[in-house]
């Protein structure tokens, strides 16, 4: 996309902010209403709506199907939103910061860290409530380990030589935490169901964990929108225009990390959302991460909310593993908006 | 099936009976037996063809020295008697606790160099792969590959044949009588719990087991209704959704991951389960983790904890 043809299309950007709340919201009542239980469907939107502050109504639900809407399905709806906002923000970051397109959430060892963490605490038979704080900390240093490693290459360090240590560090935890995994064998299934995500026994004391850290990175990373745009020319260009490239890059990573971090350690290793969800966005709004950077964070939440209501749906009263449906549902529908785009495009 | 196997048994000692020309006079075995029941028959003869997954298997002579990779049939050797042949066992053959003063592999990490080592003349696995089979083949030790079975029937069948292949097949059979009559009993006894429903938990993700699976068999010979049947999901271990599990109400939860942290507590304290009749009535039972994960002469220990648990709540 030249920067020449976006005046031209200017006008049908602005519709995409909207588009993309307007998904959201329909992504929200869909898993609101939709489930095994077959709960009135008005009932549960009124349940949930009675929640509010200074709103009082009668669902007429009963005990149980009230607890099915506001202990199960609300705080699970708001955690796959949480999630997929973080990971696909952290996504478009760690895309724009070191100009790869290839960059996801993962790439400086978060995965590798947090599964080393989580494996740590399930072999060792460590509290259950343990297991969410030592994946944190484990991708923590995961990263503060990439960078460090970047660190001795010396002063001249730029992304690639981040995105190599980053690469030499996972490798590593992820040897350890196959090590692990292997001398303790018993636990192994535990282990696979922490890797393989946890969307669908969460309540609200995820949520509690997951949105303060969610909501700083976002943060972080809107205000440093402008300057992940003027860092797409080049770091040397982007140094010349006055900004200090290592810097934005160290700011704009940690609350990336911290973000990702937090999500991997609530929920899991949900692959994908983080690299499909920016590249659509860039898709329909362009490159600019003025744009790219909030509709990735809305696009992230809707798209984990609907994956995840197919999650709970698609098999009555079974459950899907997160991961195979963001794949599923997520890879030809980014092939769509490829083509779709081609042919507008040409 | 189980009639089957026995068959099978019984027709591979005849076949061998019948072989007519028997060159070898009867060899008197020099390990007098060691159980306490009143059988004074023969020494069940060798060779002896005894049924495994990969098909009918002959062992030669008696087996003295015997190595078990799996904790279930370790149990089983202790119970019918063959422990004193039994070399070596796995790292999760933690009962009878004598098992513990075996030699030790690690089951999990197969290595058929650590294996050959111990000279087994009989190696039992419960599962192949890890390419157990191929690589005992190929180094000439002889094996038994008997996995997990899907019905109570399968694992005494497995019972009689691991006794039968171990020179203790009387007592196997015995023993196997024994616990069938347990079985009938508990089934006899269990009009007063049928139709009571339950949910199964394997793990914390929710993953359960349905009537088709082994342990699920328990629950439903003693007529218990298991809400992992209806849940739409293919395979005999689902993963179900808490929603699912919350909308059905069981009466029972039973945990087999007890073992991991899982405690009538913490599933009482999971969202929106407050309101299921299970966790209301105090009606969430730990099983024994051991016992649920195997199919030894246990299991009928672990049925009859299961039929206490429900019938001292039901009028």
């Amino acid at each position: 996309m030249s920067v020449a043809a976006l005046p031209l299309t200017h006008r049908r950007l602005r519709l995409w902010p909207a588009l993309s709340i307007g998904v959201l919201a329909v992504a929200a009542v869909g898993s609101l209403v939709l489930g095994p239980a077959g709960v009135n469907p008005w009932g549960a939107v009124v349940e949930a709506l009675d929640h509010l502050p200074l709103v009082s109504l009668d669902s007429g639900l009963s005990t149980q199907e009230a607890a099915i809407v506001w202990q199960i399905r609300v705080p699970r709806m708001v955690l796959a939103g949480l999630v997929g906002a973080t990971l696909a923000g952290s996504g478009a970051a760690y895309q724009g910061v070191f100009r790869n397109p290839l960059a996801d959430p993962y790439l400086l060892g978060v995965a590798a860290g947090a599964g080393l963490g989580a494996t740590f605490a399930i072999v060792f038979e460590l509290p259950s409530g343990v297991i969410a704080p030592l994946a944190f900390a484990g991708a923590v240093v995961a990263v503060v380990a990439a960078y460090g490693l970047a660190r001795l290459g010396g002063p001249r360090r730029t992304g690639a030589t981040l995105i190599l240590s980053g690469v030499a560090v996972a490798a590593f935890f992820t040897a350890l935490q196959t090590y692990l995994q292997q001398q303790h064998a018993d636990t192994i299934r535990q282990v696979f169901s922490w890797i393989l995500g946890r969307l669908g026994t969460t309540g609200w004391s995820e949520v509690r964990i997951l949105l303060p850290y969610a909501v700083v990175s976002w943060l972080v990373l809107i205000v440093h929108r402008r300057h992940l745009d003027v860092m797409a020319v080049g770091e040397e260009e982007a140094s010349t225009l006055g900004l200090e490239p290592g810097r934005v890059r160290l700011v704009v990573v940690a609350a990336a990390t911290l973000g990702a971090a937090a999500a991997v350690a609530v929920s899991g290793l949900i692959a994908f959302v983080g690299i499909i969800v920016p590249h659509i966005a860039r898709l329909v709004v362009g490159p600019s991460h003025r744009r790219l950077l909030p509709v990735s964070l809305i696009g992230g939440a809707a798209f984990l909310m609907v994956a995840d209501l197919v999650a709970r749906t698609a098999q009555s009263g079974g459950e899907l593993p997160i991961g195979v449906v963001t794949a599923f549902v997520g890879a030809p529908f980014f092939a769509f908006i490829l083509a779709s785009r081609r042919e507008v495009g040409a | 099936m189980r009639k089957g196997a026995v068959f099978l048994v019984l027709l591979g000692l005849v076949l061998v009976g019948c072989d007519g020309t028997n060159t070898e006079p009867t060899v008197p075995t020099t390990n007098a037996p060691i159980s306490t029941t009143t059988t004074q028959g023969p020494p069940a003869p060798f060779p002896v063809l005894v049924e495994s997954d990969l098909g009918p298997v002959s062992i030669a002579t008696e087996p003295q020295r015997i190595v078990s990779l799996s904790a279930t049939h370790t149990e089983m050797l202790y119970a019918v008697g063959a422990h004193p042949r039994v070399v070596a066992t796995d790292l999760t053959s933690n009962f009878p606790a004598a098992a513990l003063d075996t030699a030790k592999l690690d089951s999990f990490n197969f290595n058929v160099e650590e294996v050959a080592a111990l000279q087994p003349d009989l190696v039992i696995i419960a599962f192949g792969f890890q390419g157990e089979p191929e690589a005992l083949e190929a180094l000439g030790i002889p094996f038994l590959l008997m996995g997990p079975p899907a019905t109570l029937d399968e694992a005494f069948a497995q019972l009689r044949n691991l006794g039968a292949a171990t020179g203790r097949g009387d007592e196997a059979i015995q023993l196997a009588q024994v616990l069938e009559e347990d079985v009938r009993e508990l089934v006899d006894a269990s009009a007063p719990i049928r139709g009571v429903t339950l949910f199964h938990e394997v793990d914390e993700t929710l993953y359960s087991a349905t009537s088709e699976s082994f342990i699920g068999d328990l629950y439903s010979q003693l007529g218990l209704v298991n809400i992992a049947d209806t849940a739409g999901v293919a395979g005999s271990f689902p993963q179900l959704s808490a929603e699912y599990i919350v909308d059905k109400d069981p009466e029972f939860v039973f945990l087999a991951d007890a073992n991991f942290g899982v405690s009538p507590e913490s599933v009482a304290a999971r969202p929106g389960w407050g309101t299921v009749r299970a966790v209301e009535e105090g009606n969430v039972v730990a099983l024994d983790g051991d016992m649920a994960g195997r199919w030894g002469p246990r299991t009928v220990d672990l049925m009859r904890s299961i039929f206490e648990a429900v019938k001292a709540k039901v009028p």
